[in-house]
């Protein structure tokens, strides 16, 4: 009992690593597949191309990566290839790539330095050191490139072709793997570059199943009896079980199951469950000794059941809620057509005359919380901004539901009654 | 922490949660985190300020400074690796930021504390390129240093961007009472500590309607002390008599309601049983003394004029035998009130220069030189010219308001309303 907040940021430390660095659950056919096309690149010198595609957060990078650590652990392709991973987001040219390509091939001899040259020097050095290479001899070469639908916004595709006419001629052998969460990404291709991929696709699929779902769950959330990093210190052998038969319970907990039944018909991405656990992770303090069902309903409602345009509806100021309520008025009326700041002001005139209380009626205080509202893109300028327009006339479109308008309205603290009474009154009739 | 929390009175929950995620133990860090909430509710203070007691390592970049990638990337690589300085290595790429991080953290620079990226109007982030956020959500997938993290602060809900933050943290706006204990923060030292609560508690009930953006409030609020405390210096009123120190001070109070949001101190010596003037909107071009060219004060006004009436009413208004007027019907009217409200309408360059020769006196003769004028006016931005498509009949529109015509027409002696249906 002396070390209860050690313990808790052990435990904390061991969720989180479990978080951060899962381990791949199904997927066997496909794990199989792309390892038997990687390994064949490496022992035989078989070229060859393919794109795993599949939604966000469905395990795709993680898929891959697994792949790569098998193929180092293969006694038969050890040390006879290398690996080049590119990232759509880090390389947003073909230059960079290339620049990256030349890097990651020879660490050795560029530790810190930087490659300088020009695209077509950079190119030519590229596709000469490929050709010089055959598919006895030559080491292989494994291409990783992640968000691949990026890469074929580059100009003219020209690295993408590139790596597939090596890929089909006999050159050094390579292996090309591209992931992507785009089902049409064989259509961005240009025709030139769509011809030489072997369209070769391995799709993935969120897994939709509520049982191996609660399964993921349970393995995130149990510790492990004995850690084999020897630097950490062990956690006392009760301690774990009892965290583990308590977390085994409170997962078969109705509400539980409901919640995380309704999670993966809202957001069946693994992501999304991760952070909450996360979240979960972070969460424990000293005084958690066991896992709850309350503290695990509670997590997952928080991030289920939220509407953050409501949130940000009840931080506004009365004067905004009512230029909110005169456009959705306005819209009422004119059945969502856009707006301009006139309009709006006209409904808000209508009513603040009405109502004494008010005595905000300057236009340009007005026009500021107009611009505020805009700010907070509750609402949207037809068009784009534009100079042909003076500011009080530019067009706008209403982004918010009447629901969420309502139930806002509803739940504002400390809104004045006639306020309240002209959100809900029909202006139509 | 607990003087952060002396400092920042009704920001305990965010307090709590941002410890929570982040704090000197904890080794991995969450990938991203999303601070959303209103102007003026302490995102960036209190953000910036527990990260500095928690021991983290903070670069904090606000986006609206950078309006090229190398800004960004340099003072974000400055601020993270301030150990080794490289002048000679340009970060002008994500490719280059994400080396060097990798770089460092095989030196092994990173690991001993958190480290924060604080990416502050987010939003802005968007004119660097549509993905620039998304490259810095994954930036921990993409370095593998997880004792890194990225804080984005924005006033627009996380809903609008094209990501998943692992956390996502609401400020929400502060309400009365809560307005109440932070104001006590800003107590003047003349004014006694029961007299200030009672004018707190006066003017926020006077303010609270129009803004609850504690800057504006701080501005309104401050600035009317001494009115507060002016019938008391001149012996007219006791600390103790509220009712009547508040029936005094509500007409200022409320005169300064007036300049709410827009930036300007309301005037010390104007009279708040004064009637006020109408004042226009600030954006508008309000220019009294107006120096343009002669013609093209002509043109100016013919060009409000073309944009405010109609064309089937040009007849009547600059032909001298125009003939019988009929009778307005009803519909008539209740169409021009809704139209009216879509502002000013567009027109050809045939029928300015048809309104300008009806409302000059004297001839002149259509040169390149009248011609430039009207291209002057819309290099002024006082005319717009709308397309682009037509070259021999192009398309305007008059962007100056009421008064900056009626203005200009007050200088040649011409009368704007004369001539204006409505």
């Amino acid at each position: 009992m002396v070390h209860l907040s050690e313990t808790a940021s052990e435990v904390r430390q061991c969720l989180k690593k479990s978080l951060c660095w899962p381990r791949l659950r199904g997927l066997e056919s496909e794990r199989a597949q792309i390892f038997n096309v990687l390994k064949r690149t490496v022992c035989f010198g078989e070229s060859d191309s393919l794109i795993v595609v599949g939604p966000k957060g469905c395990g795709k990078s993680l898929l891959v990566n697994t792949c790569l650590e098998d193929l180092e652990l293969d006694e038969q392709t050890a040390e006879a290839y290398s690996t080049v991973k590119l990232h759509g987001l880090v390389h947003t040219d073909d230059n960079l790539a290339l620049k990256d390509i030349i890097q990651q091939l020879h660490v050795d001899e560029l530790e810190g330095d930087r490659v300088t040259g020009s695209f077509a020097d950079n190119l030519l050095f590229v596709l000469q050191s490929l050709e010089s290479g055959d598919r006895k001899s030559s080491k292989a070469i494994i291409f990783i490139l992640d968000e691949f639908e990026l890469f074929c916004d580059h100009r003219n595709q020209t690295l993408l072709y590139n790596l597939f006419d090596v890929a089909q001629s006999a050159q050094a052998p390579i292996c090309v793997v591209g992931l992507t969460c785009r089902g049409d990404v064989t259509e961005l291709l240009e025709k030139r570059v769509k011809s030489r991929f072997s369209h070769r696709q391995i799709s993935l699929f969120y897994n939709t199943d509520l049982s191996q779902r609660k399964a993921v769950v349970a393995s995130y959330l149990t510790l492990p009896y004995s850690v084999t990093d020897q630097q950490e210190r062990l956690l006392p052998y009760e301690f774990v079980k009892a965290w583990n038969d308590s977390a085994k319970e409170a997962l078969e907990d109705e509400t539980v199951t409901s919640l995380l039944k309704r999670l993966l018909q809202v957001d069946p991405s693994e992501k999304t469950m991760k952070n909450i656990l996360f979240r979960f992770a972070c969460e424990i303090d000293a005084d958690t000794r066991t896992v709850t069902a309350k503290r695990l309903k509670d997590v997952f409602k928080r991030q289920i059941n939220v509407d953050m345009k409501k949130d940000l509806l009840k931080d506004l100021s009365v004067l905004e809620i009512c230029m909110v309520i005169a456009m959705k008025h306005h819209c009422d009326i004119y059945d969502g057509e856009p707006f301009n700041f006139e309009m709006v002001l006209k409904q808000y005139l209508k009513f603040a005359s009405q109502n004494m209380g008010h005595q905000v009626t300057q236009k340009p205080i007005l026009y500021k919380v107009f611009e505020r509202l805009k700010d907070l893109e509750l609402i949207q300028p037809v068009g784009g901004a534009s100079k042909t327009y003076k500011k009080e006339f530019q067009l706008f479109t209403f982004n918010l539901l009447h629901s969420q308008v309502n139930e806002a309205v509803q739940s504002y603290v400390g809104l004045p009654t006639d306020v309240s009474h002209w959100a809900t009154s029909n202006p139509t009739a | 922490m607990e003087s952060l929390l002396e400092s920042f009175p009704c920001r305990e929950r965010e307090l709590q949660q941002l410890q929570i995620f982040i704090n000197e133990g904890s080794e991995l860090l969450p990938e991203s985190v999303f601070i959303h909430g209103q102007p003026a509710v302490g995102k960036t203070t209190i953000t910036c300020k527990y990260l500095e007691s928690a021991g983290a390592l903070i670069a904090y970049v606000n986006c609206i400074e950078c309006y090229s990638m190398r800004l960004l990337l340099d003072k974000i690589i400055s601020q993270l690796l301030p150990q080794d300085p490289q002048p000679n290595v340009r970060c002008d790429s994500f490719m280059a930021l994400v080396h060097l991080l990798k770089l460092a953290r095989s030196k092994g620079s990173l690991n001993s504390r958190p480290h924060v990226l604080v990416l502050d109007n987010v939003e802005y982030l968007d004119n660097l390129g549509d993905r620039c956020i998304n490259f810095f959500a994954a930036l921990q997938e993409l370095t593998l240093i997880y004792t890194l993290t990225v804080i984005f602060i924005s006033r627009v809900i996380p809903e609008k961007f094209d990501i998943t933050p692992a956390v996502i943290l609401h400020f929400p706006q502060y309400n009365k009472d809560e307005l109440t204990k932070i104001f006590q923060l800003f107590k003047p030292p003349y004014i006694s500590e029961e007299l200030y609560s009672n004018y707190i508690s006066t003017a926020l009930a006077v303010f609270i309607r129009a803004t609850r953006d504690l800057n504006e409030m701080k501005n309104l609020i401050l600035d009317n002390v001494s009115k507060y405390m002016e019938p008391i210096n001149r012996g007219e009123a006791t600390a103790n008599d509220t009712l009547l120190l508040w029936r005094l001070v509500t007409p200022h109070l409320k005169a300064s309601l007036n300049s709410a949001y827009l930036g300007i101190a309301s005037e010390n010596d104007t009279d708040p049983t004064k009637p006020e003037l109408q004042t226009e909107l600030i954006t508008h071009k309000k220019l009294r003394a107006f120096d343009l060219p002669y013609y093209a004060k002509y043109f100016l006004i013919a060009g409000y004029l073309a944009s405010y009436n109609s064309p089937k009413h040009d007849r009547r208004l600059f032909l001298k035998n125009h003939g019988k007027q009929r009778k307005k019907n009803r519909k008539d009217v209740s169409k021009s009130q809704t139209t009216e409200l879509l502002g000013p309408k567009s027109f050809s360059l045939d029928r300015l220069l048809a309104i300008f020769y009806a409302i000059m006196e004297e001839k002149a003769s259509l040169t390149v030189n009248l011609m430039s004028q009207i291209a002057s006016l819309v290099e002024l931005r006082l005319l717009a010219k709308i397309g682009d498509g037509v070259i021999d009949n192009p398309k305007f529109k008059c962007m100056a308001s009421y008064d900056c015509v009626a203005a200009v027409g007050s200088t040649l002696g011409f009368n704007l309303k004369k001539y204006l249906l409505d």
